[in-house]
């Protein structure tokens, strides 16, 4: 058996199997416990887990937040209950149509988001979607659910609109720092000590 | 901001308009430059 160390802490130059070392940086995620799913602005998807933390904002002292927040941003996702016969999705066109299924509000969503309560995360997969050329991702809980994230390309005119710069697809916050995917197949780990400066390790998913 | 405190400012955003606060957008949504005047207030800067 082979021992890793994954150093968070210190930029270093990737490998040419990036997106493997893009799964390195995913490993943080495995074994931490889910807490609880919130809709933040532009109804993104979050995913808070293990260890619970106060906001720092004094506007915001009753909302607790997760060491490891999963943001999905803009990108469509389908989660599938591991203790319910039920598939959620958002913003992705699986063929359902629209008189199937039914609305759920970010409140129905907070209050029960469907992933048993403190069921630890197995697998944290990140893969590459062929047709769109972004990062997908794949979450496994213990409980038997399971959470895609699937990035669609972005619109021609999307990020020029304000000279905005582009979202990243999905995003982890943790105590490490903040691992960005996307848009299209690059990625990067900026530590907690550089944030907002920077990227420390950067890749491409080939 | 940091992503901590960006992530943060989303949430108090969303936490705006659960309570009645309205922006210029569709929905009611906040566009534009009308986020970034809410940061002082986000900031405890302003009552």
């Amino acid at each position: 058996m082979t021992t890793k160390l994954i150093d968070l802490r210190q930029a270093r130059e990737g490998a040419p199997d990036r997106l493997s070392e893009l799964q390195a940086y995913l490993a943080q995620l495995v074994g931490e416990s889910f807490r609880f799913a919130r809709i933040s602005y532009g109804d993104e998807l979050t995913l808070h887990f293990g260890d619970l933390r106060p906001a720092r904002s004094p506007k915001l002292r009753k909302q607790p937040y997760g060491a490891y927040v999963l943001g999905v941003r803009a990108s469509p996702w389908l989660l599938k209950s591991g203790n319910a016969p039920l598939v959620l999705s958002g913003g992705i066109d699986i063929g359902i149509t629209s008189d199937f299924g039914k609305p759920v509000s970010k409140e129905e969503l907070a209050a029960h988001p469907f992933v048993e309560l403190d069921s630890v995360v197995l697998r944290a997969v990140p893969f590459v979607i062929k047709p769109s050329n972004a990062l997908g991702l794949q979450l496994r809980f213990s409980d038997g659910s399971t959470l895609h994230v699937l990035p669609s390309p972005p619109a021609a005119d999307e990020n020029d609109e304000q000279g905005l710069p582009a979202l990243a697809d999905w995003e982890l916050a943790s105590p490490g720092g903040l691992l960005s995917a996307g848009p299209g197949l690059v990625w990067a780990f900026k530590p907690a000590s550089s944030t907002g400066s920077e990227s420390m390790q950067t890749g491409e998913g080939n | 901001m940091d992503p901590e405190e960006r992530r943060e400012f989303g949430d108090y955003i969303e936490q705006c308009k659960r309570n009645g606060e309205r922006g210029s957008g569709e929905d009611g949504n906040f566009t534009h430059g009308e986020p970034r005047d809410k940061v002082p207030e986000f900031r405890g800067e302003k009552a």
